[in-house]
């Protein structure tokens, strides 16, 4: 299956990660894997302005770094959602407990 | 006789669309743009039949459902309702998953801590943008026919 790439980055105090491509339960781990490392550690934004389509098994693992996120009293938020991805996580009735904003430039310091 | 824009409205209000998805790396990209190619659908339709679209499809790859044949796609938009079609070649699995379920089979959200993810979100995510989905197992060919009411 198409994978993902994640490319970490800095802004301000935030660490962010651009995402491109399908995320899905075939491509899940890439991400997983980069937010296990750095949960917990520092605020961070998802950029998911690549994203082209997600699955539930996306979700699921976003879900999870956010409630670590939230117990490590860190920042969380996701950025740049199309409405497929939007819809996705609106669909789960968890939306709300997403912080999202349209643009890195909208982080807030 | 018809005039354009009449032909137009008509188009809009009844058309069909028939595809295949094969398992391989692009199948989550290859059922977005052939949905997002149907003009007849508005965005916020096309969103919606990607989003739950997806959730079937990856649980038909991952439950190894889909054979050479790949998976088709039958689309169809009428008045007030667009039914959405996977037809993929009979496994027991299949079977066996079908026979099991209902409206009232419980979703089952919880986290894994194994693999450090929630899980259980697509059938939730399917009941809360569908009208109604169906999984009718056959001799040769399995269904699973997504309703989403306008």
């Amino acid at each position: 299956m198409t994978g993902i790439s994640v490319e970490a980055g800095i802004r301000g105090k935030w660490t962010t990660l651009l995402i491109n491509g399908p995320l899905n339960s075939y491509s899940y781990n890439e991400l997983q894997n980069k937010l296990n490392e750095l949960t917990g550690q520092c605020d961070i934004a998802v950029d998911f302005s690549g994203v082209t389509s997600m699955t539930s098994a996306g979700i699921g693992v976003i879900l999870a770094a956010l409630e670590d996120s939230e117990a490590a009293e860190k920042r969380f938020c996701l950025v740049a959602l199309s409405e497929v991805v939007r819809l996705a996580i609106e669909s789960t009735g968890f939306a709300e407990r997403f912080t999202v904003i349209s643009s890195l430039k909208d982080l807030p310091l | 006789m018809k005039t354009h824009s009449q032909e137009c409205i008509a188009e809009k209000l009844y058309s069909k669309t028939r595809f295949t998805v094969f398992s391989g790396q692009n199948i989550f990209c290859d059922f977005k743009e052939r949905i997002e190619e149907q003009h007849y659908l508005t965005e916020k339709e096309a969103a919606k039949i990607i989003v739950c679209g997806n959730e079937i499809i990856e649980n038909l790859l991952n439950h190894g459902e889909v054979g050479p044949k790949g998976i088709t796609v039958k689309l169809h938009k009428k008045r007030n309702i667009i039914y959405t079609g996977f037809f993929v070649e009979s496994h027991k699995t299949f079977k066996d998953f079908a026979q099991n379920y209902n409206d009232t089979t419980p979703i089952g959200i919880r986290i894994d801590a194994n693999s450090r993810r929630w899980r259980g979100f697509g059938l939730l995510m399917c009941r809360n943008l569908l009208s109604s989905i169906a999984y009718r197992p056959g001799l040769n060919c399995d269904r699973v026919l997504l309703y989403f009411r306008l």
